[in-house]
């Protein structure tokens, strides 16, 4: 196809460990839309291949969409003809397969070895083993530590550009010792990433002996991170090890060119494209950011932007046998449930959704218990977030540092949530902003799959991030303040387009709702007590703020920061009773 | 995970491989028991690193000339590595048992130990065809029982079946001696001691229908294989199931308690070997639920029971929770019909 023709349609695929999700793209008033999009359960058929769920989706979406995708059956794409059947182009992200076991290798542990942490979070690596510099000490122990770990892929990392050599001449000599003892078939990929000088000297000594990719420095310089062209090369070699893994998403990479890529990556290309584009659009030097959180069945995954930068993580919300990182998951969700659960029912649903991560909350306590957990996620994603990337500031208790707008959310444990308060709660409660934000639902979980669309075709992210499907839930503001409880910490006045006008007053520990309607713009005069930031640049700062009414209209939340939950079981669950019903729920 | 093979009766068919080339240990017609390796592969594990350039005081691109020894040399202690010559001879011997593997910039490695990687056959059954290098295709006649969740151990041993695993159960087992190294099958174990004490005694596995999750330490620790096939809860016990097994008392089953993989589709199962030889083993995989099918319900609050689908509407269901999706109807067996999301259904083949 000519390159300068415009792509007419685009059939996304998101196969997910527990859902597969086939969407159409096309042009619709001359603008890229989402056409229509379904899903199927991965069961991994009974042919144990992918293949199978693919094909499932794409026959709902056909129904739904009434356009033929695919002959019936099959999972092989007709090509886009004159009768408008098929798709001119397949894009595919994955989350199916299991993580690679990786182990790292660099100099320091708070230089590159902290760079390197942020790669292998930012991709689904499981890291079997972490080796600073000072561990060659005992080098024959560091090389039975990394044999017995039995890695796939080893990353090497550290000195920045012309900086340390000898170190790193030293690891290069260990894991040719290494790479010596594997069998062929089980040679790990090694990954170096380090400083560039010696990319010549690596290749002499490794090339012969394992499959080795070079890429730029991950830190080129201390506290600078370059990490795209190393997760590049890696996002590659994980799509393949899951082909070979299961030849049904081989046979659809094949298929769609190439434009195949883990889902985690794929949303990490896209946040870096939105920080891009804020870094260009806020010219008036604030700092600000934008975040997206996706808490879907098997995986927690935070990404954030910032100036242009932008980091990820993603953490499988089950490691292992069940029973790992249970106590403190089971006490979160015991803090956070609306309804009043115990310790044990939070222990029998953490266990038994580590077994079957795809149930669907049935009664309110299921609810209250998914949504807690929910809670939990956020928290550790962010965390996770925050210890890789010093221009993300997080604290559990404290909340997010730093104003980030818009918050897009997608997921499965969101999106099937039944109401948009659901939603704000968990994502008010578990992220704690700051300042004034938007809050975004990805209903259709489309953000990572336009990563890897922009590939082939750049416009289409950029219709379909103004479409519908992204679902504006509201304007949060968020009032701080260390006045006591009750006290009135901001007033607000609301002006409608429509000419009508109200004003609410807010008081210390409260959660509001402003009700503008979906779609209707109004301007917000904030007033806030002078011990009370709104994020206008300092306590007592107040102004003028347009909005556009979102599915919640307004949100004011007065809580404070820290969220403060009382510790008595029964004041706690009432205290969340308010606040849900303060959004509507 | 959708579906369970819980008393699915016929041919099992298991493919166990190394994770890369190796030996393989058994040939075709062997019969071959649940812990037996069919198969090792080996790589280097422990290395020794001699500095020889330090050694015999040279510069390390220099010291490669004096090695004696070639790479692949198998060493033994005292054995001349390297070695130069003159007024006053300098030596490197090895220290160790070992082979050299390599020799660069004045360093000798020598591999020193080799970590094994073994797989087993976990089942009681008759080798059908040697992936050769790889491992190997078993199979059985016999009864298949899967379960939800495994301790990663394997076992064997006659059925012995129990209502519930309790500390008179334990006792009496403990009196009576349990020389045949019983698998235990019961609906419920309640506490930790329990199966550290039925461990303590050797059965050859614990099967339970359902535990307390404060007890998976626990199983986790045993060295016994311990399999859960129904879930975390007070989940109950399939009847029928319990009768089958009981009519099977005290035939030997093998216990695979490897942990269920979503990407293999793998779960951990129990293989009672039938004598008679039986057709093959019934799909154990149905593509879509239907109506009349045995299932489990996992949320609810009627979590952990069986039913049957007497009924799959066609539209979505708003269910209690406020959230929408597509229903089954089930009926429980004593007149009670509860609305489940399909999702929360596990399909019981039996």
């Amino acid at each position: 196809m000519d390159k300068t023709t415009p792509l007419q349609r685009v059939l996304g695929l998101d196969i997910g460990r527990i859902n597969t999700r086939a969407m159409l793209f096309g042009i619709y008033q001359e603008k890229y839309r989402l056409l229509g999009s379904q899903s199927a359960s991965t069961s991994l058929g009974n042919e144990q291949s992918l293949a199978h769920d693919v094909t499932r989706a794409i026959d709902l979406l056909q129904e739904q969409t009434g356009v033929m995708i695919s002959r019936s059956g099959a999972s092989q794409v007709l090509a886009h003809d004159p009768l408008g059947r098929g798709a001119d182009r397949l894009a595919l992200v994955a989350s199916v397969g299991d993580s690679i076991p990786t182990v790292l290798l660099g100099l320091a542990p708070a230089g590159s070895l902290k760079a390197g942490r942020a790669l292998v979070d930012s991709l689904p690596l499981k890291l079997k083993g972490v080796f600073d510099i000072g561990n060659l000490l005992d080098e024959p122990g560091v090389i039975r530590d990394i044999l017995l770990s039995r890695p796939e892929i080893l990353i090497l990392t550290g000195g920045e550009d012309a900086g340390a050599e000898t170190s790193i001449m030293r690891w290069i000599e260990a894991l040719r010792t290494v790479c010596l003892q594997f069998p062929e078939p089980v040679k790990p990929l090694i990954l170096y990433a380090g400083n560039p000088l010696i990319q010549s000297a690596v290749k002499r000594s490794l090339e012969p002996l394992a499959k080795l990719l070079v890429a730029p420095n991950i830190q080129p310089e201390h506290g600078t991170y370059d990490l795209v062209p190393a997760a590049v090369y890696l996002d590659r070699e994980i799509i393949k090890k899951w082909g070979n893994a299961n030849p049904g998403l081989a046979d659809l990479t094949d298929h769609s060119a190439n434009h195949t890529g883990t889902v985690t990556f794929a949303q990490d290309r896209m946040m870096r494209y939105l920080s891009r584009a804020k870094q260009t659009a806020d010219n008036d030097g604030r700092k600000e950011g934008l975040l997206a959180v996706n808490l879907g069945g098997a995986h927690t995954r935070i990404s954030a932007g910032m100036r242009g930068l932008a980091g990820t993580v993603e953490l499988p919300v089950w490691q292992g046998l069940p029973g790992h990182d249970a106590v403190s998951a089971c006490q979160a969700i015991h803090k956070w449930s609306v309804e009043p659960v115990s310790f044990q029912e939070a222990e029998v649903y953490y266990q038994q959704q580590a077994l079957f991560p795809g149930l669907i909350p049935d009664t309110q306590k299921e609810l209250a218990l998914s949504l807690a957990y929910a809670r939990h996620r956020l928290q550790r994603g962010l965390a996770r977030l925050s210890r890789n990337y010093d221009w993300f500031a997080y604290d559990q208790d404290a909340g997010l540092s730093g104003h980030y707008e818009p918050i897009i959310a997608s997921g499965a444990i969101l999106t099937r949530a039944p109401t948009p308060g659901h939603v704000m709660a968990v994502l008010l409660d578990g992220i704690q902003p700051r300042g004034i934000t938007t809050i975004v639902l990805d209903r259709y979980q489309v953000l990572p799959l336009l990563g890897k669309v922009a590939e082939a075709e750049s416009l289409l992210p950029v219709h379909l991030l103004e479409s519908d499907a992204f679902v504006n839930l509201g304007t949060v503001v968020t009032a701080v303040s260390d006045l006591p409880s009750d006290r009135l910490v901001l007033t607000v006045d609301v002006q409608l387009d429509s000419g009508q006008s109200y004003t609410v007053e807010i008081g210390q520990g409260y959660l509001r709702r402003l009700d503008i309607p979906v779609g209707v713009s109004a301007v917000l005069n904030l007033q806030p007590h002078h011990r009370t930031d709104v994020g206008f640049g300092g306590a007592g700062i107040g102004g003028r703020l347009k909005v556009i009414g979102g599915q919640l209209g307004v949100v004011i939340d007065a809580r404070g920061r820290p969220l403060r939950l009382p510790t008595d079981s029964t004041t706690r669950t009432a205290t969340i009773q308010r606040w849900l019903w303060a959004l509507g729920v | 995970m959708d579906h369970i093979a819980q008393g699915l009766t016929g041919l099992i068919r298991r493919e166990r491989r190394l994770p890369f080339s190796g030996q393989v240990l058994v040939k075709e017609g062997d019969r071959v028991s649940p812990d037996q390796v069919i198969a090792v592969a080996e790589w280097g594990s422990d290395v020794l690193i001699l500095d020889i350039a330090r050694a015999l005081n040279l510069s390390p691109d220099e010291a490669g000339e004096y090695l004696v020894r070639k790479v692949g040399d198998r060493l033994q202690p005292d054995d001349v590595i390297a070695q130069k010559d003159g007024a006053i001879p300098r030596l490197v011997r090895s220290p160790v048992n070992g082979t050299l593997v390599d020799c660069r910039q004045g360093r000798v490695v020598l591999q020193t130990a080799v970590a094994s990687i073994e797989v087993c056959a976990n089942m009681i059954g008759i080798v059908e065809t040697v992936l050769p290098e790889e491992g190997a295709v078993i199979t059985a006649h016999g009864v298949l029982i899967q379960g939800v969740w495994g301790n990663g151990k394997i076992g064997m041993g006659p059925i012995q079946v129990v209502d519930q695993v309790t500390d008179m159960f334990v006792e009496a087992l403990a009196e009576n001696g349990a020389e045949h190294g019983p698998v235990v099958v019961a609906g419920w174990c309640e506490k930790a001691s329990d199966i550290k004490h039925l461990a303590d005694l050797g059965v050859g596995g614990v099967i339970v229908g359902s535990m307390t999750p404060d007890l998976i330490a626990a199983a986790v620790d045993v060295p016994v294989p311990v399999i859960v096939l129904n879930g975390f809860g007070p989940f109950s016990t399939d009847p029928d199931l319990i009768n089958r097994l009981k009519e099977r008392q005290g035939e030997v089953a093998s216990v695979n308690a490897s942990p269920a993989d979503v990407f293999t589709g793998h779960l951990p199962e129990v293989i009672i070997p039938t004598v008679k030889p039986d057709q093959e083993l019934q799909s154990e995989s149905p593509a879509e639920l239907e109506i009349g099918q045995k299932v489990r319900l996992l949320s609810g609050k009627a979590a952990g029971q069986m039913g049957t689908v007497v009924e799959c509407p066609e539209t979505p269901i708003l269910f209690e929770s406020g959230v929408e999706n597509f229903a089954a109807i089930v009926n429980l067996g004593n007149g009670e019909d509860v609305t489940i999301p399909v999702d929360n259904l596990l399909i019981v083949q039996n």
